[in-house]
């Protein structure tokens, strides 16, 4: 019955494997009690009704691996070949691995590759000193680098020559360095303001501010309510914390708000305020920064300045008023002495010597001449009056063509030549314009040399400015005088050859500088003179 | 030349110069007038003169020479005051000034002056001033010539 | 987690002979001497062919109970053939008793 006999032998194999098992088992379990008994156990796992409890067998222990399982910082255990035997729970953690696998494994694996030879210096003189300590990195998960401070002491456990190594965590403390720094620099910038800023709360707290929201208040005012300590209207109303608030609240703008601070001694101060809101993430309104520029010197300064310069328009006016006055009130005795002069001449003429005749001819011209700077003196001190009205768009074609006409005589007896391009619409008054081209226009008729004068008029324009020419073949003017031209009573021709008292120029220029223009002259002796002046161009401007 | 219609007329001068008024004497000599004259030397006596015209109490004057630049009312205010008074508010005036501004000018003219003359500092041209009221006076008065 | 598994390193799944789990108690003495002496025998004799967990009963005591460890050290071989010891307990400063628990032929000290 082989049949049979292959069950037997199935069921002795069973059996066979059955007995080697339990002798197996057997020796387990001799070689459990045999170990317990020798004590080479630490600790036995005993389970309970909550659950399953080591009891530690050597329980002296018990209050350092607490310890060392509770502190914060990690620690490892190291045999001499930096065999990791212990870890914490923090250690495992810090690095970013299981538990289980860090016993048993090469400290080196965690460690920053650049920082080996660091560590191998800390064992060094740890196994030397007693101690050592540094920071180095170490390696976690996703290559993560970890800042470390590293405590080396060696530790010898029962014959066993090993390493104690703590690490302490520096991620933090580095995070909480820069989070300082940048927290330090916020507030001096803060605390450095020359304008005052104050973080107020949604109480209307002030929670922070600058060194100088106190100078404005004039006392401290860190955790003071904002309206106690700025007493502030704003176009005549009250700008307190609840208005500025409920303005953050519904998104709108304060910026650059003139307000004026009241004082507690009744003085004020003006002020620009702006504030920008603080919400939280979930947009909910915390408080908000509020800044004060104190513009109460800068008011103060606009101020002088503005009444600086109307007390110089009145004192220019003033001026402008004397030297009318005088011109005019001069002119009466003068014109009467010169008619009186006359008449003495005339009525007495008979019983007078022969001389008496040309000395008050001298007399009546003296006082004619006077009369003429007087009358010029005048000319020159309402040269530049605004007409009234608006500002004015003249045509510079119909002036000139005017201008010229009025030298019609003149022309006709020299045999002159008047060119006029196409000129401009200029934004100047006609009086002024008119002034302008009859001093030019006749100067240039007048300092004619021997050919019959040319004059040529011409404009162009550049960088928003009109330039006029108006060019002559005269005789010219030495360039070393080009300037003086233009002073008031300059005269180059003496000995009565060339008639005028030389304030035409000057009025010239006072009225080009009145619109904000330049007048000169390029001129050589006997060769002619380009007399130019620009004046602004305001073409979008209606007329 | 005289001009005998014209001599019974009255002016009145309203000038605070002496020299000017001289002058104004000359003119009219020059010129032949031998007209009565009658002189304010500041604004307000010429306007109390007005007044008693209209009161009744004196004659109309037939001209007036008014010097702009008189103490007191100035001459604007005594051509105003002439120009509404109803026995001589037509009376043809000469506005008279050392100062010749276009302003001036424009201003005399819209307040009523028949004329206005700039006073010169030649003598022939102060004489003009003879002939310019005899052309005035004539207008009016008529001319026996 | 790139250091999840250590044992991993030295050999694939597939050849290995070893799958140990060292059970051990915080940083005593013994348990201390219980890993430097599994983890030489290993290398010198089991190198590329074992995986090793040292588990510490006070930081995973769960998992004492699972694999019944009664006391520690303890070490556990869980990829086991017949006739080859499951569990030793103690320091296993004796390699015979250890390497006799491992399944290697005796030979001698190594």
């Amino acid at each position: 019955m082989t049949q049979a006999y292959d069950k037997e032998n199935e069921l002795i194999a069973t059996e066979q494997y059955k007995i080697g098992d339990l002798l197996s088992r057997l020796w387990e379990a001799e070689e459990t009690i045999r170990a317990i008994y020798s004590g080479e156990a630490d600790a036995v796992v005993v389970n309970s009704p909550s659950g399953p409890r080591v009891y530690t067998l050597e329980g002296a222990d018990h209050p350092y691996r607490v310890m060392v399982e509770q502190m914060h910082e990690s620690t490892v255990t190291l045999d001499p070949k930096r065999l990791i035997l212990y870890s914490n729970p923090q250690f495992a953690a810090l690095i970013g691995a299981a538990s289980e696998s860090v016993a048993g494994s090469d400290f080196e694996r965690f460690l920053a590759p650049a920082d080996a030879s660091l560590f191998a210096g800390l064992i060094e003189a740890a196994v030397a000193g007693g101690h050592s300590s540094g920071e180095l990195h170490l390696r976690g998960a996703n290559a993560a680098t970890i800042p470390v401070r590293l405590s080396v002491t060696p530790l010898d456990v029962a014959g066993m020559q090993n390493l104690c190594v703590i690490a302490s965590d520096l991620r933090e403390q580095r995070r909480n360095e820069t989070i300082l720094k940048e927290e330090r620099l916020s507030r001096l910038i803060l605390e450095q303001a020359a304008e005052a800023i104050v973080v107020i709360d949604q109480q209307g707290v002030i929670v922070r501010r600058s060194e100088s929201a106190n100078l404005l208040a004039r006392k401290p005012v860190l955790m003071e309510p904002f309206d106690g300590a700025f007493h502030l209207t704003a176009s005549g109303i009250r700008l307190d914390t609840d208005r500025i608030l409920t303005a953050m609240r519904v998104g709108e703008e304060i910026t650059g708000v003139e307000a004026q601070m009241a004082h507690s001694g009744g003085a004020t101060s003006a002020l620009l305020v702006s504030a920008s809101p603080l919400s939280s993430q979930g947009n909910e309104l915390l408080g908000c920064v509020i800044t004060l520029t104190d513009i109460t010197e800068r008011k103060r300064a606009e101020e002088a300045l503005a009444s600086q310069a109307e007390e110089l328009a009145r004192s220019n006016s003033d001026l402008q008023q004397f030297a009318y006055s005088a011109s005019h009130d001069l002119r009466e005795p003068l014109r009467q002495l010169a008619v009186f002069t006359e008449l003495l001449q005339s009525r007495y003429q008979d019983k007078l010597a022969a001389e008496a005749g040309l000395l008050i001819e001298h007399a009546v011209s003296s006082a004619h001449r006077m009369e003429g700077l007087l009358k010029d003196l005048l000319a020159y001190t309402q040269a530049a009056d605004a007409p009234q009205g608006p500002a004015a768009y003249t045509d510079a074609n119909e002036v000139c063509r005017k201008t010229v006409a009025t030298f019609e005589a003149k022309i006709a007896q020299s045999g002159a030549r008047i060119d006029c391009d196409p000129l401009p619409v200029l934004a100047i008054h006609e009086v002024h314009l008119t002034q302008l081209f009859q001093n030019l226009i006749g100067n240039a008729l007048k300092y004619c040399g021997l050919e019959p004068p040319h004059v040529h008029i011409s404009a162009e324009r550049s960088d928003g400015l009109w330039k006029l020419t108006v060019a002559d073949n005269g005789i010219g003017i030495d360039p070393a005088y080009k300037n003086q031209v233009f002073g008031i009573f300059q005269r180059l021709h003496g000995g009565g050859k060339y008639s005028g008292s030389g304030i035409g120029l000057a009025i010239c220029q006072k009225i080009v500088q009145r619109y904000g223009g330049r007048i000169w002259v390029e001129s050589e002796l006997g060769r002619g003179s380009r007399f130019m002046f620009t004046l602004p161009e305001k073409k979008n401007e209606a007329r | 030349m005289k001009r005998d219609n014209l001599e019974q007329l009255s002016l009145l001068v309203v000038e605070d110069s002496p020299a000017d008024v001289f002058l104004v004497r000359e003119a009219l000599k020059e010129e032949g007038l031998s007209c009565h004259l009658k002189i304010a030397d500041d604004g307000e006596k010429a306007i109390n003169i007005l007044d008693d015209v209209d009161a009744g109490g004196q004659d109309a004057p037939n001209l007036l020479l008014v010097d702009l630049n008189v103490p007191r009312q100035n001459g604007e205010h005594v051509l105003e005051r002439l120009r509404r008074s109803p026995r001589c508010g037509k009376t043809p005036v000469v506005m008279m000034s050392t100062s010749d501004t276009a302003a001036e000018r424009k201003r005399a003219f819209e307040l009523g002056a028949t004329e206005y003359f700039c006073k010169p500092s030649t003598l022939a041209e102060f004489m003009q001033l003879g002939k310019l009221v005899r052309v005035l006076l004539e207008q009016r008065h008529g001319t026996a010539a | 987690m790139e250091a999840n598994s250590i044992s991993s390193r030295p050999s694939r799944a597939q050849n290995r002979t070893h799958d140990l789990r060292l059970y051990v108690a915080g940083s005593s003495p013994r348990s201390l001497r219980a890993v430097q002496n599994v983890k030489r025998i290993c290398e010198n004799e089991l190198a590329g062919k074992y995986s090793l967990e040292v588990v510490d009963i006070y930081q995973d005591p769960r998992r004492a109970t699972e694999d019944q460890v009664i006391a520690i050290p303890t070490l556990i071989n869980i990829k086991q053939a017949p006739g080859v010891l499951r569990r030793l307990i103690g320091d296993l400063s004796d390699t015979s008793v250890l390497r006799k628990g491992l399944g290697l032929l005796e030979a001698g000290p190594a």
